[in-house]
C-alpha cells in the first residue's frame, strides 16, 4: 500500500495540501489504491474529503480508526435520537442560535443542543448538571453517534477530550491545561487499542508515530510511506518498527535562499528530516534543479526523485484555447497566498508604474492570506495599496475554487516571490494561456517558464525591468498572443501520463527496493 | 424476597452489618428468601462479604448490580499477567508486592498498586500526565475487573467517577464539580441501562430507582438498618412492606437538662416527609414503649436483631482472665475500660485482659496504647487483631467486660452468655433489663464509674457459687436467643 502521510485535514490553503489533492486526484482517475492518513481529529472530515473527490475508502484517520470507525454508514443525530435521561423536558428553539435550549421543569437548563440549519441535525450538545454548571460538551460526526466529549471544568475550562467508538467504548483520552485565555496544551494521552492495551504519550506526535507504526504493521506487504507534513513524523520515520519505503516529501524550498542552495540556512520544516537522510529511501521534489540541490548537498541520499507537483490532463488540453484578444486587456492575476514569501509589495509597484503607462491595468490577486501574525501580510499588503492610490486597480479575491473563468479572462499572471517550490498557480496559468511575467527564481518560475517562449523571466527585484516587460507585453499584443499559445502547448513533461508515469516509476522502485 | 437494606459491608464491620447477615441467614435457613442490599460503592465488597459468610445470592450491591456484576466469577487478576499493559514497548518493574511501576525511557508512566492483602493482584492503576501528576486511575474490583475510571480536575480534585461493566461498556458517569468549597457529585447518569439513560442528581435518587428495580421484580419487604437509608427506601413505589430497624438509642440527651430529644439522623425515621414506614422496629420492649409513647401513629415491634449458639465448653469461675470483644473506639469507652481492669489488678495482680477488635483510627490507638503503659497493664493486656471468628475466645475467661456508655444490644455480649461466661456492663438504657440483670445472669452497675463497677465485680468473684448461677442463666439468656426464635417473631411482624 502506498500511503500519504499529513498532520490536519486538508483545508487548500497551502500548496502542500493543493500538490496533495492534486496527486490524489491523480491516483483516483488512475484507478491505483492509495491509502490517505491524516492525524487530527475533525468533526465532518469525510464529508470535506468527499467533497473533493477523495473515496472514504481511501481515507484513514488516527483517530477513526482508533474509535474503530473505518465501515461507518453515514447517518444524522437529530434532536429526538438524544436521550437525555429525564422526563417531562421542554424544548425550546432557538433558531436564530441554530440550537435548541432543553429545560426541565423546574426550567433548570439540561442541554444545548447546537443544530446545522438546514435540516436541524445535530452537531453537539453541551450538557449541564444539576447546579447548572456546564460539564461537557458532546461532539456528534456525521455517522450519527457521539465521537468527542469535551469535559469541562466550573470555570469553563478544558480539562479532557475522550473518544469514542460507536459503541461507545472511551478508547482515547486527551488531558489538558489552560495556558492562557485562548489557548490549552496536552498533558498526556491515553490510548486504549482495539486489542485492549494502554498506551501513555506525552504529545500527539507520539501517538502519530504509534499509529504509523500501527498501520505499516497492519498492512503485511511492503509498504510506500510519501511523508507530507514532514514534522508531524519525521522523527517516527527514522525509526520505524517495520521495515518500509519512506519517501520525503519536499514541498517548499528547503533552503531560505535558493540562490545559495549548498550553504543557505535550511527551511526548518525539513532541516531535521535532510540533517537525517539516510533514513529515508527516497526524497522526493517537484523540481529536477531542487533535486539536483539536495542531492549535492547531502550526499547521504539514498534516491531522490523529480515528480511535478501539478499535471495536465487531456481533457484540459483538448479544451479550446482562449485568444488574447478574448480576454480582458490589461487583467493581470497573481495566484499565491498573500505571505512574506510571496512579496505582492513588489507586485504593487510593478503594477503602480504599469498603470502610470496604461490606465486601463488591473490586478487581481487570488489566494489566503496568511494568518501569521494576526494577518501582518495582508494589512501589510492593504496598506500599501492605499499608499499607491490603487485601490481601483487591485482586488484581493480571497481563495476561489475554480480559477478556470478567471484565468481565461487575464492575460498575463505576475510572480514576484523570493522563490517557489514548484508553483502550482504558475502551472495552472500556463496551461489557461496566460502569460507569466516572474522573478527569475529557484525552483518552479526556472523551471517552468522559459524566457520569451512561454513567459517573461526578470532579474530577482528589478520592479523596473518587470513593469517595462509588462507594458511592453500589454503594447505589444502579437507576442503576447505568442507566448500564449506557447504556454498552452506546456512542456510534455507535466502531461498527466508522463506525471503518472514517475509515480509508477517510484512504486516500482519501492518495489525493487524491497527485494534487494 | 426480604432485603436488609445497609451501606455497606466492611472489612470491619458494626453489629449493625453483623445482625444484617444474621438475620439474611436465618431467614434463608428458614426458607424465607433474604438478601443484604448495601449501597456503597466497594471494591473490596465480595471480600469482605465472603469473610462475612455470605455467598453472592445473599447480598447484592447497587453498583454491581448495574455493572452487572453480581454473580461475577472472581479471576486473580495477577499484575504480571495483566493484558493492558504492552510489555514489548513499556518496561515494567516490581518494586515490591505493593506497588509496580511502568516506565518508558526511564520516564514514569504509571504506577499499579496490588490489591490490599493481596500481592501481586491488581488494585489500581495512576497513569501520570507530562507533569507526573494522576490523570487517571482505573481501579479493579476484588474480583479481578476493572471496575472504575476516575479523572481529575486540575486542582487535583475528583473531577469524574465512570463505572463499567466486564465487558468495558460505560453504565454509570458520575461528574463532580466544586460547590460550596467542596468537590461533589452534581450529576449521575446511567447509561444504557435496558436501552434507555437516566439521569439523577444525586446517589440517593440513583438508590431508589435501584430499590424500585428490585422491587418491581417480586413485591418485597424492606427493612433498612441505616437511618440514612430510610428516604430512599421510603422512595419505593409499591414495596410489600417497609420496616425501618432502630439499632441504638434514638434518643440524645439535651446538655442543659435530663429531657431527651430524637437525635437528628432518626428523624427520617420517625419523622419521615411523606411515606411513612409501616414498621419500626427495636430491639428493646422499653425503646418500643418510649417511641410509641412520643410516636402514637408510629407502628413500632420489639424484634431480635442477633442470635446465637449455645456452646458447652466454660466452667471458670475464677478472675483469671477477662475478655472484650468489639470495636475498640471512643464511644466503646476503652479508657475505661482499662480503668476498671487497673482496679481489678488491685485484687488480680495477673489478672489478664484479652481485648480483641479493631481500632476507629491509628489515633485512638496510640492514645489506648499510652494509657495501658501508663496505667501499667503493659503486662496485663493482650490485643488481638479483628477477624470474624471468635469461638476459641471463651473457653477459658471468666467475665465479658464492656465499659461502653452507648450500647444498644451487643452481640458480642450475647456470644459470650451463650459460651456461659456473664457480662459485666454498667447500667444502661437499654441493654440492662433485657440482655443483662443484674446478679442474675451478669453484673451491671447503675453509677457510671470504674471504681464501682470493678468492685461489684470483685464482690461477685469473692463467691464461686454466684458466679455459678450467673453462669447458668447467662445460658439461659442466650437460649432464648435462637435462629428459630428470631425467624419466629419476625415471622409474625412478615405475615
Amino acid at each position: 500500500m502506498i500511503f500519504f502521510i499529513n498532520d490536519s485535514l486538508l483545508n487548500k490553503k497551502t500548496g502542500i495540501d493543493q500538490a496533495v489533492i492534486k496527486r490524489m486526484q491523480l491516483f483516483e482517475r488512475q484507478n491505483i489504491a492509495y491509502t490517505y492518513v491524516t492525524r487530527d481529529w475533525s468533526q465532518n472530515l469525510h464529508q470535506q474529503l468527499n467533497a473533493l473527490g477523495v473515496s472514504d475508502r481511501h481515507l484513514l484517520n488516527m483517530f477513526d480508526y482508533y474509535q474503530q470507525m473505518i465501515d461507518v454508514q453515514p447517518n444524522k443525530t437529530f434532536l429526538a435520537d438524544l436521550d437525555f435521561g429525564l422526563k417531562n423536558l421542554r424544548f425550546i428553539d432557538e433558531q436564530n442560535e441554530d440550537r435548541f435550549i432543553v429545560q426541565r421543569n423546574d426550567e433548570r437548563l439540561v442541554a444545548r443542543v447546537n443544530y446545522q440549519k438546514d435540516d436541524q441535525h445535530v452537531t453537539s450538545v453541551e450538557r449541564f448538571d444539576s447546579l447548572g454548571n456546564l460539564y461537557a460538551i458532546d461532539f456528534y460526526n456525521q455517522r450519527g453517534f457521539k465521537s468527542m466529549t469535551q469535559w469541562y471544568t466550573i470555570d469553563h475550562q478544558l480539562r479532557s477530550e475522550v473518544w469514542y467508538t460507536p459503541e461507545g467504548l472511551d478508547v482515547l483520552h486527551a488531558t489538558y491545561r489552560q495556558t492562557s485565555q485562548t489557548t490549552v496544551e496536552a498533558l498526556g494521552w491515553l490510548l486504549t487499542t482495539p486489542n485492549g492495551q494502554v498506551y501513555q504519550f506525552a504529545t500527539i506526535t507520539a501517538l502519530f508515530e504509534h499509529f504509523i507504526n500501527a498501520i505499516n504493521e497492519l498492512y503485511p506487504e511492503f509498504n510506500t510511506l510519501i511523508l507530507d507534513s514532514v514534522t508531524s513524523a519525521d522523527e517516527a520515520f527514522t525509526r520505524l518498527r517495520k521495515p518500509a519505503y519512506t519517501v520525503l516529501g519536499i514541498h517548499s524550498v528547503h533552503v531560505t535562499d535558493t540562490r545559495q542552495p549548498a550553504t543557505a540556512l535550511l527551511n526548518e520544516n525539513y532541516e531535521y528530516a535532510l540533517l537525517n537522510v539516510a533514513h529515508f529511501s527516497n526524497v522526493l521534489t517537484t523540481t529536477t534543479k531542487q533535486t539536483a540541490d539536495i542531492l549535492a548537498r547531502f550526499p547521504d541520499v539514498q534516491a531522490a526523485t523529480t515528480i511535478p507537483a501539478g499535471y495536465v490532463t487531456p481533457e484540459r488540453q483538448q479544451k479550446p484555447q482562449v485568444k488574447m484578444n478574448k480576454r480582458e486587456f490589461g487583467k493581470i492575476v497573481a495566484i499565491t497566498n498573500i505571505s512574506p514569501k510571496s512579496n505582492l509589495s513588489d507586485l504593487l509597484q510593478v503594477i503602480k508604474k504599469v498603470h502610470n503607462q496604461i490606465q486601463s491595468v488591473t490586478l487581481d490577486i487570488y489566494g489566503y492570506a496568511d494568518y501569521v501574525n494576526n494577518y501582518a501580510e495582508e494589512i501589510k499588503i492593504r496598506q500599501k495599496i492605499i499608499d499607491l492610490e490603487l485601490e481601483d486597480v487591485v482586488q484581493l479575491k480571497g481563495y476561489v475554487e475554480n480559477l478556470q473563468p478567471a484565468l481565461e479572462n487575464a492575460q498575463i499572471l505576475g510572480i514576484t516571490a523570493h522563490c517557489e517550490g514548484f508553483d502550482l498557480g504558475l502551472l495552472e496559468g500556463l496551461t489557461n494561456g496566460v502569460v507569466p511575467v516572474a522573478y527569475a527564481v529557484d525552483y518552479g518560475p526556472n523551471d517552468l517558464i522559459t524566457d520569451d517562449q512561454n513567459g517573461c523571466l526578470i532579474a530577482h527585484g528589478d520592479v523596473n525591468a518587470m513593469a517595462e516587460k509588462i507594458v511592453y507585453l500589454l503594447k505589444h499584443q502579437r507576442i503576447l498572443q505568442q507566448f500564449s499559445n506557447n504556454a498552452y502547448a506546456t512542456p510534455s513533461e507535466y502531461d498527466e501520463a508522463n506525471v503518472w508515469h514517475e509515480w509508477a516509476t517510484l512504486m516500482a522502485n519501492a518495489k525493487e527496493a524491497h527485494q534487494l | 424476597m426480604i432485603y436488609s437494606v445497609g451501606e455497606n459491608i466492611y472489612a470491619f464491620n458494626s453489629g449493625i452489618e453483623f445482625a444484617q447477615v444474621q438475620r439474611t441467614k436465618a431467614f434463608n435457613a428458614a426458607k424465607l428468601p433474604a438478601k443484604i442490599i448495601t449501597r456503597q460503592y466497594n471494591r473490596y465488597l465480595a471480600r469482605n462479604a465472603a469473610w462475612m459468610g455470605l455467598t453472592s445470592s445473599e447480598y447484592i450491591n447497587m453498583y454491581d448490580y448495574f455493572q452487572k456484576v453480581t454473580d461475577f466469577e472472581p479471576i486473580k487478576q495477577s499484575v504480571r499477567t495483566l493484558a493492558s499493559i504492552p510489555r514489548a514497548d513499556y518496561h515494567v518493574r516490581y518494586f515490591d508486592n505493593k506497588q509496580v511501576q511502568i516506565s518508558e525511557n526511564g520516564k514514569c508512566l504509571a504506577i499499579i498498586h496490588t490489591l490490599v492483602g493481596q500481592d501481586e493482584l491488581v488494585g489500581d492503576i495512576e497513569y501520570l500526565n507530562n507533569l507526573g501528576d494522576v490523570m487517571m486511575t482505573a481501579y479493579y474490583d476484588w474480583r479481578g475487573f476493572r471496575s472504575m475510571v476516575e479523572t481529575y480536575h486540575p486542582d487535583g480534585n475528583i473531577a469524574s467517577q465512570t463505572f463499567y461493566d466486564p465487558a468495558g461498556a460505560q453504565v454509570l458517569a458520575v461528574t463532580f464539580m466544586p460547590h460550596n468549597g467542596e468537590s461533589q457529585a452534581t450529576s449521575w447518569q446511567l447509561l444504557n441501562y435496558h436501552g434507555q439513560n437516566y439521569t439523577f442528581d444525586s446517589e440517593n435518587q440513583l438508590f431508589t430507582f435501584f430499590l424500585n428495580e428490585l422491587n418491581d421484580v417480586v413485591a418485597s419487604t424492606f427493612i433498612v438498618d441505616r437511618p440514612q437509608l430510610a428516604p430512599g427506601v421510603l422512595g419505593i413505589d409499591t414495596p410489600k412492606r417497609t420496616i425501618a430497624y432502630i439499632h441504638d438509642s434514638h434518643l440524645q440527651k439535651y446538655t442543659t437538662s435530663n429531657e431527651y430529644f430524637v437525635k437528628g439522623s432518626y428523624q427520617p425515621v420517625l419523622q419521615p416527609r411523606g411515606r411513612e414506614f409501616n414498621i419500626v422496629a427495636v430491639a428493646t420492649d422499653q425503646q418500643a414503649k418510649q417511641i410509641k409513647e412520643r410516636f402514637p401513629a408510629c407502628v413500632v415491634r420489639q424484634l431480635p436483631t442477633i442470635y446465637t449458639t449455645i456452646v458447652e465448653d466454660n466452667a471458670i469461675t475464677d478472675l483469671k482472665k477477662v475478655l472484650y470483644v468489639g470495636r475498640l473506639a471512643p464511644d466503646k469507652n476503652i479508657s475505661g475500660l482499662l480503668k476498671i481492669l487497673a482496679v481489678l489488678k488491685e485484687r488480680y495482680m495477673t489478672i489478664q485482659l484479652v481485648m480483641k477488635g479493631y481500632f476507629a483510627s491509628t489515633e485512638y490507638e496510640k492514645q489506648i496504647l499510652a494509657e495501658i503503659k501508663a496505667l501499667k497493664l503493659v503486662e496485663n493486656v493482650t490485643l488481638l487483631p479483628y477477624d470474624v471468628q471468635n469461638h476459641d475466645l471463651y473457653h477459658d475467661v471468666g467475665l465479658f467486660i464492656s465499659a461502653s456508655l452507648s450500647e444498644g444490644f451487643g452481640i458480642n455480649m450475647l456470644e459470650s452468655m451463650a459460651h456461659g461466661v456473664p457480662v459485666a456492663c454498667y447500667g444502661l438504657l437499654y441493654a440492662k433489663d433485657n440482655l443483662v440483670i443484674d446478679g442474675y445472669n451478669g453484673i451491671y452497675s447503675d453509677v457510671l464509674t470504674p471504681h464501682e463497677l470493678a468492685n461489684k465485680i470483685i464482690r461477685v468473684f469473692d463467691n464461686p457459687l454466684t458466679v455459678m448461677n450467673l453462669k447458668v442463666q447467662a445460658k439461659m439468656t442466650a437460649k432464648r436467643y435462637q435462629a428459630e426464635q428470631l425467624v419466629a417473631a419476625w415471622q409474625q411482624v412478615l405475615n
